[in-house]
């Protein structure tokens, strides 16, 4: 059996899927950045499988490499707002967090 | 004309240059300061504001063109609607600049003020590029840079739950939808093979791919600029955020970023559904794709969630996030217009929008620094106290509800009548209803101004530099004065509001 382009979208699909239900489940804030790389990554996978069934393939693979490049960024930045946030807190459960009226 | 040598790129984004130039040299005197000069970082950065803006109209302006990185691949374009938005980004962004030095819980923060300068300035040029790409991937990148910035400057104050929280929730929804939106630029890159606004227009209107996928991408795009706008129902993060922060902090979110943000959205909806250049072709990517009721469902939904939640408000910086969605609503409802006013009226509203609310939050900056308090009860009085700011206020929240005769008024009458022109009543009707609506909650905030006050609170010691009075008169002037006068708005933004590449 051959592998095709819809193999390729599958696997992003549930990745995405994964990552979406990571975000709205989860009552830990560094799962739910966990889910948003599994994202992120759902997305790169599509640039290259597309990249590579398409007749101007290099464009995608540029996208991949600038999107780890900002996931990497947004993760420091993720970090260290949520150790701030430990600080402050003691938890880093978003729902525990509410100081601020609804 | 195609710009690709270094010389037309260097005098293109010439502004920007000078100002990470800025960037860079804040960056060397925090580190060999002992004791930092917020006075002296302040003045750098607003002369160089003042000097980026002067290269923008006299040379970037004259280099109009599509920006290409060598080979044909063109990346970014140089027009009026770019430099409009540029210089709007610029100019609100020197109010904020100003405001920094009113705002008490910014500079309590004795150790780490050079950061926050380093930071604020840091924004500006991913804002001002954002807006003059035509690429996905480069608009992804530098909304994402954008939101890594404002997330740290969210959470700026940092041992304050109510900062720390408001940078948690905006990193929270702000990461998840960017992410979101970056598949979407997935999908679409698979359906159109291409990452360029142009050719995204020519795959829809050559209808040889798949609809589906790009609609499901298109979806998720407008989730991902939905929650930068905050439109509803992506709203949720903007009163928290807005209340968690320090005011001035607000106040760049509040005008500048989302400045950028409606001018990124509607480069994206016009370039890809050119309504009001062919209306043939445009009924046929309807036909296939029903954008405009993703975009009413946006803008309908907007104006009636902020203004309601509005009603109830009583802490200033909500009341203005609250606002600010009602508004987004508005402006979205200009992407609507199918003649051939559509661009005009959206950069109308734009520009008139940001100077108000700019100067709403200059003014309400300086009287929670009189009052101590960001509670509007607390305002009590001090329309009699200090009555050159409370005038200035009166004047932008008119403006804000669309009184006469105020630049509001016009801006908002000229948007309704060509929503009517172009056949869209209703939503001129509802617009004109949630201007009633809207009156209630304003109305509230003045009356409060000028209530007297209950308990005699002690003197405040502090009294407004000079400069700050002057900056109030540069606000209040256009916004009386184009409300008397309108036809330079108009000329302005219908002369040399030209997206390239549609008209």
């Amino acid at each position: 059996m051959s592998i095709t382009l819809t193999h390729f979208i599958a696997v992003s699909a549930v990745l995405f899927s994964l990552g979406l239900f990571a975000i709205l489940t989860r009552r830990n804030s560094v799962t739910i950045l966990m889910g948003l790389e599994l994202i992120l990554n759902a997305a790169n996978l599509n640039f290259v499988a597309f990249a590579r069934f398409s007749d101007t393939p290099f464009r995608g693979d540029v996208a991949v490499l600038i999107v780890i490049v900002i996931a990497a960024a947004e993760t420091a930045v993720a970090l260290a707002i949520f150790i701030n946030i430990f600080r402050n807190f003691g938890s880093i459960d978003p729902n525990e967090i509410k100081t601020l009226k609804e | 004309m195609i710009l690709n040598t270094t010389k037309e790129l260097f005098l293109v984004y010439l502004p920007e240059i000078l100002l990470t130039g800025i960037l860079i040299a804040l960056l060397f005197t925090d580190l060999s300061q002992k004791k930092y000069k917020v006075k002296g970082a302040i003045t750098l950065i607003a002369a160089g504001l003042i000097a980026a803006i002067t290269i923008l109209i006299s040379v970037s302006g004259w280099m109009m063109g599509e920006i290409s990185t060598g080979s044909d691949y063109v990346i970014a374009v140089n027009d009026g609607y770019g430099l409009i938005l540029r210089g709007m980004i610029m100019f609100t962004f020197l109010v904020v600049i100003l405001l920094t030095y009113l705002d008490k819980e910014l500079l309590a923060e004795k150790m780490r003020q050079g950061q926050l300068y380093i930071l604020l300035v840091s924004f500006l040029p991913a804002m001002m590029i954002s807006v003059t790409s035509v690429d996905l991937l480069l608009t992804y990148v530098t909304v994402e840079f954008m939101s890594l910035i404002s997330y740290v400057l969210a959470g700026y104050i940092r041992l304050s739950e109510k900062s720390s929280e408001a940078s948690i929730k905006y990193f929270l929804y702000g990461a998840s939808a960017s992410a979101v939106m970056l598949f979407g630029i997935s999908l679409i890159w698979g359906a159109a093979g291409t990452f360029q606004y142009n050719e995204i227009r020519d795959f829809l209107t050559e209808t040889k791919g798949s609809y589906a996928l790009f609609g499901a991408g298109f979806l998720m795009v407008v989730l991902g600029m939905g929650y930068k706008m905050a439109s509803a129902p992506f709203h949720f993060w903007s009163p928290d955020v807005f209340e968690g922060s320090a005011i001035s902090v607000t106040s760049l979110f509040a005008v500048t970023t989302k400045v950028a943000a409606f001018g990124i959205f509607a480069r994206i909806v016009h370039t890809f559904f050119p309504v009001f250049s062919d209306a043939a072709l445009a009924q046929a990517i309807k036909a296939n794709l029903n954008y405009d009721a993703i975009i009413m469902v946006l803008s309908i939904s907007s104006m009636f969630i902020g203004n309601i939640a509005a009603l109830r408000q009583n802490n200033i910086k909500r009341l203005l996030a609250y606002s600010g969605i009602s508004h987004a609503g508005f402006i979205l409802s200009a992407l609507l217009i199918s003649n051939a006013e559509s661009v005009s009226s959206l950069l109308a509203y734009i520009i008139i929008y940001a100077i108000m609310n700019i100067g709403a939050f200059l003014t309400s900056t300086i009287l929670v620094r009189y009052s101590e308090s960001e509670e509007i009860s607390s305002f009590k009085g001090l329309g009699y106290k200090h009555p050159l700011t409370a005038v200035s206020l009166v004047i932008f929240v008119v403006s804000l509800i669309g009184l006469p005769p105020t630049a509001g008024f016009f801006v908002k009458f000229y948007l309704f009548t060509n929503l009517i022109d172009s056949g869209y009543l209703v939503i001129a009707l509802i617009a004109l209803l949630n201007t009633v609506i809207s009156i209630y909650y304003y109305f509230n905030l003045l009356r409060t101004l000028y209530q007297p006050e209950e308990k005699e609170i002690s003197e405040s010691v502090f009294s407004l530099p000079m400069i700050y009075y002057i900056l109030l008169l540069m606000l209040v002037t256009p916004v009386i004065i184009f409300g008397v006068w309108f036809t330079p708005v108009i000329n302005l933004s219908s002369n040399f509001g030209k997206i390239l590449g549609i008209n």
